[in-house]
């Protein structure tokens, strides 16, 4: 190993200049990663393949700005430079360092890292005064010349640079390395890829026009508050409804007689109008200016107003978006485009950015599905020949249970894909059609491989008795389709062929998997007090609870039921400052009031008297659902009266354990109540309008369906077990 | 900067060494004819220097029936990228002093001049990570140099831990990386007495009867606060 040093001029922690002496050890082996390598070099790991027509190493500068395009996967054989990665870890920061990372670690893409500046022969030392862009050009030129020499001149070599004083220094120096503008080599290699120079252009042009512009503020700084209350008082300035959070209210301005724009960096918006938006270092809120009618419809179609164009973010965080800033807006009116955001200036009204590709004209089926595709972060390539082909040839008994070789055949696509998309009129499988549809699927009469769940239930009390996992061989001797699926679970008659007597008992069984569901959900309510209990049980619940302690703050309480085991808080003053006091027949309403709190007991004064709740007494509170649009489902209860709740008759007397026997009556009066729901579901139907035959034949079948079964199935995949106490809940495994 | 890659992925660090490499080291010894003993060494960019004074008169006479051995460690004010204010004298100077004087202690046969006393002095000239450990070895030369009987070489290395890869020899900016780093002196054919492993055990013992008593602790602060709120 050599020893050389390189001289480094940093900044200390104070700010200050520092000149900084690095030591730089040189070595003659540093593999190559290409499979053309005529040296024996070490070469593991991803390695390029020698079935390109050249390969294409791109500069510092490159790398920087048109990353993107890179990122394309037919370019193929790209071979990164120490150098030029480098140089994107400094100018553009870590997350776009991450993604050049994370690139040359999958396998799917075709480009390696050379680490040129540790070889001894493509090592070249700055010279003194040489621009930094300069040195890294040569430094990149001449690991291009040695990889060609490396590789004994098999295969061009060609280096992509934006400089043009470079491609007239470089291009005609050595033979087999050719220096190209990034222009000339996609028009050159690869004409077919049009959106790739497309691309290239809008970027191009967004550089150049992020170096023209002009500095002066756009927008009016933050007002004093004094000079807003004068405002407000005047007319000038316009006062925003609602209850706001924070002590300072938040600023902004109107952009146009429908929007308005609210810079805040803590907001949350309980409008439906009203999108919030997170860039790194603020918030913006975007809504529509309404007077409480109906809401105004996007600016797509104002006259005369500059067109601005719908956009979407690419990266799915939603909202929308003005951003006037974009290359050729004209032609791109009424189309979907997606975005992405290179900076903001501070001094800037908007972002400023690139499309990255034209989805189609708005409105337009195919590209609405992309739109919505794409706002969820799903991507859906087609799969590989080479994939499909290795699984057929290597698997032809694809045992599931041994899920490493099915992630090395498939490696990141996978991961990627968990999960299979079901649109309006497509499907995207998660696995190629040959392994869904026939090698992985239970089909009828062949012996397939399983991973599968036995378990036995109680038929009286459905609680679970035994649960076995493990693999199985299966030979099905029905395949069940969705529809038939469907049916059995509607509980209506079905033929299922060849089972004959049976096909009654599977009927049983599968009202019995529609009672489970229920059951399950109130199970959840008695667990976790969060989540969302069905309205069925709690429309019109009033029960005797407990008032156990007091809360560590004045306006609450904390209340238990026993009777399900929910433990919560209860309000006894809002937030407009009524308290809960007591009425006349025991009842309890809000009023203006004071509230006191003692060691043991909380008492309300109003103009109607004092009430007092005492720790330990017994008080009825009303439990309710409040549904929340940014929050899960809570449960809310509500003081009703201050005196004990009066239990009902039919409340058995024998002293029973309090859990088997709160457990028994929860599932027999959901039980009951699905009956009586269903009821009125049935006469509803019978109420129901008729249908057009279109419409019967293409609508979302009856609740609960496959579709919710499954969605149960796979939260409760998720629910975490220790949670659950030892309440069982099954624990399905996924039969494929 | 945007962060410093230790190590990158293909195996290089910063420097290019990969993970288990040493750096250059350049020695010498016998640079100077007035003092009984002298070495140079240059590991990497970190150069020291160290002088020895053998055996001569111990005035106090300390110890009577071995050697005193007398350590001192300073940096030249130009061994660091910006100017160092205080070269003597400061806390970390005088901690180096003291871990010197222990290793050779141990190294050094000092009971064969009960009586006397033994000096060394060290100058760091450029530091670029492993002072330490270039002090220790550039005053071995330096007492071999000075005829000085010892038990063995005493060697030291740095070494450090990034992304669950052990690092050899850190240099500075490995160092100050806030990355896990150990300084070791050993003498390489084992002849010291190593009380690591007691040192070890009992440390751990007492650390679990702490965590007894904190445990006792918090007990019954909730046991006291429980019972005022009635639960």
């Amino acid at each position: 190993m050599i020893k050389t040093e390189k001289v480094l001029h940093l900044k200390s922690s104070r700010g200050r200049k520092v000149r900084v002496v690095r030591e730089h050890y040189l070595r003659e082996h540093v593999p190559c990663y290409s499979s053309l390598c005529q040296a024996q070099c070490a070469n593991e790991g991803k390695v390029l393949s020698g079935e390109v027509t050249h390969y294409v190493i791109p500069d510092a500068g490159v790398a920087r700005d048109f990353m993107e395009i890179l990122e394309f996967r037919e370019i193929q054989g790209i071979v990164f430079t120490q150098t030029a990665c480098q140089a994107v870890q400094h100018s553009r920061g870590r997350r776009q360092y991450n993604r050049l990372r994370s690139l040359l670690k999958d396998p799917r893409h075709h480009c390696i890292l050379f680490a040129n500046e540790f070889q001894e022969y493509s090592y070249c030392p700055r010279e003194k005064g040489e621009p930094q862009d300069k040195w890294q050009t040569r430094c990149v030129y001449h690991a291009a010349v040695w990889y060609h020499d490396h590789l004994a001149g098999l295969k061009p070599v060609v280096m992509i640079t934006e400089d043009q004083t470079a491609v007239a220094e470089y291009s005609s120096l050595n033979c087999g390395v050719y220096v190209l503008s990034t222009q000339e080599y996609l028009q050159t290699f690869w004409p077919e890829l049009q959106a790739a120079l497309e691309l290239y252009c809008s970027i191009a042009q967004s550089l150049q026009e992020r170096g023209s512009e002009e500095t002066e503020r756009e927008y009016t700084e933050h007002l004093p508050a004094e000079v807003l209350e004068a405002g407000i008082k005047s007319g000038r300035y316009i006062q925003a409804g609602g209850g706001w959070r924070g002590h300072v209210c938040p600023q902004g301005w109107v952009l146009n007689p429908l929007l308005y724009t609210l810079f805040t960096h803590d907001c949350m918006a309980t409008h439906a109008s009203n999108s919030i938006i997170k860039f790194a270092d603020d918030t913006t809120v975007v809504g529509l200016i309404t007077n409480n009618d109906k809401e105004v419809r996007a600016l797509e179609t104002a006259e005369g107003a500059p067109p601005y164009p719908h956009r979407r973010d690419r990266s799915g965080e939603g909202g929308k978006l003005q951003v006037p800033r974009l290359s050729s807006p004209p032609s791109l009116q009424d189309h979907r485009v997606i975005v992405r955001l290179d900076s903001w200036d501070s001094t800037s009204l908007y972002p400023n950015g690139h499309s990255v590709r034209v989805l189609g004209r708005a409105g337009e089926l195919e590209t609405e599905v992309q739109t919505i595709l794409i706002e969820n972060c799903i991507h859906v390539p087609p799969f590989s020949e080479a994939q499909v082909g290795y699984s057929i040839i290597h698997h032809p008994h694809i045992d599931l249970c041994k899920f490493e070789s099915l992630i090395n055949c498939y490696g990141m696509s996978l991961v990627l894909r968990a999960t299979t998309y079901y649109l309006a009129d497509r499907r995207y499988d998660m696995l190629p059609a040959v392994l869904s549809a026939d090698l992985c699927s239970l089909l009828g009469g062949v012996d397939r491989y399983a991973m599968s769940v036995m378990w036995d239930l109680d038929a009286q009390t459905l609680a679970v008795n035994k649960v076995w996992y493990g693999r199985t061989l299966i030979q099905s001797s029905y395949q069940l389709y969705y529809e038939l699926a469907q049916a059995l679970l509607n509980g209506e008659e079905a033929e299922v062929p060849e089972l004959g007597h049976i096909s009654k008992v599977i009927t049983v069984r599968s009202s019995y998997n529609s009672k489970v569901i229920t059951v399950r959900s109130s199970y959840h309510s008695k667990i976790k007090t969060v989540e969302l209990v069905p309205d069925l049980l709690v429309l019109s619940c009033q029960h005797m609870v407990t008032v156990i302690k007091k809360g560590y703050r004045n306006t609450l309480t904390t209340v238990c039921v026993a009777r399900y085991g929910l433990k919560g808080a209860v309000y006894l003053k809002n937030r407009e400052g009524q308290v809960v006091s007591e009425r006349q027949d025991g009842g309890c309403d809000w009023q203006t009031g004071s509230l006191q709190r003692y060691l043991d007991h909380i008492t309300t004064t109003t103009a109607a008297g004092t009430s007092t709740f005492n720790l330990f007494q017994h008080i009825t509170v009303r439990i309710s659902v409040q549904p929340s649009r940014c929050h899960s489902d809570t449960l809310r209860l509500e003081v009703v009266s201050n005196r004990p709740h009066q239990a009902p008759e039919t409340q058995a007397q024998t002293p029973q354990p309090q859990g088997a026997r709160g457990r028994s009556q929860l599932v027999q009066e959901v039980v009951r109540q699905a009956e009586e729901a269903s009821q009125q579901a049935e006469e509803k139907r019978g109420r129901a309008p008729k249908l057009s035959k279109e419409e019967r034949e293409f609508r979302q079948s009856k609740c609960p369906n496959l579709y919710s079964l499954l969605e149960e199935v796979r939260e409760l995949a998720l629910l975490d077990l220790a949670a659950c106490g030892d309440n069982a809940i099954v624990q399905p495994g996924i039969v494929f | 900067m945007a962060g410093l890659e230790l190590l990158s992925d293909q195996g290089y660090r910063l420097d290019g060494r990969k993970a288990t490499e040493l750096r250059k080291v350049h020695a010498r010894m016998g640079l100077f004819a007035q003092v009984d003993g002298s070495a140079y060494i240059e590991q990497g960019n970190t150069k020291a220097l160290a002088v020895v004074y053998g055996s001569h008169e111990d005035r106090a006479a300390r110890l009577h029936d071995r050697a005193v051995i007398n350590c001192q460690y300073s940096m030249a004010t130009f061994s660091t990228a910006e100017r160092k204010r205080r070269p003597h004298g400061d806390r970390k100077s005088t901690e180096m002093s003291l871990h010197l004087k222990q290793t050779f202690e141990a190294a050094v046969l000092t009971n064969l001049y009960p009586r006397s006393q033994i000096d060394i002095y060290v100058k760091i000239l450029q530091s670029d990570g492993g002072n330490y450990s270039a002090c220790v070895n550039a005053a071995t030369l330096a007492v071999i140099d000075a005829g000085i009987p010892m038990r063995d070489y005493v060697c030291a290395c740095t070494a450090g831990f990034v992304d669950e890869t052990p690092l050899a020899d850190l240099c500075h900016a490995e160092e100050s990386g806030g990355g896990t780093s150990l300084a070791l002196a050993l003498l390489p054919r084992g002849g010291h007495i190593d009380h690591l492993e007691t040192l070890m055990e009992a440390a751990m013992t007492a650390c679990k009867g702490v965590s007894k008593v904190l445990d006792e602790v918090v007990r019954q602060h909730l046991q006291e606060v429980s019972a005022l709120t009635g639960e």
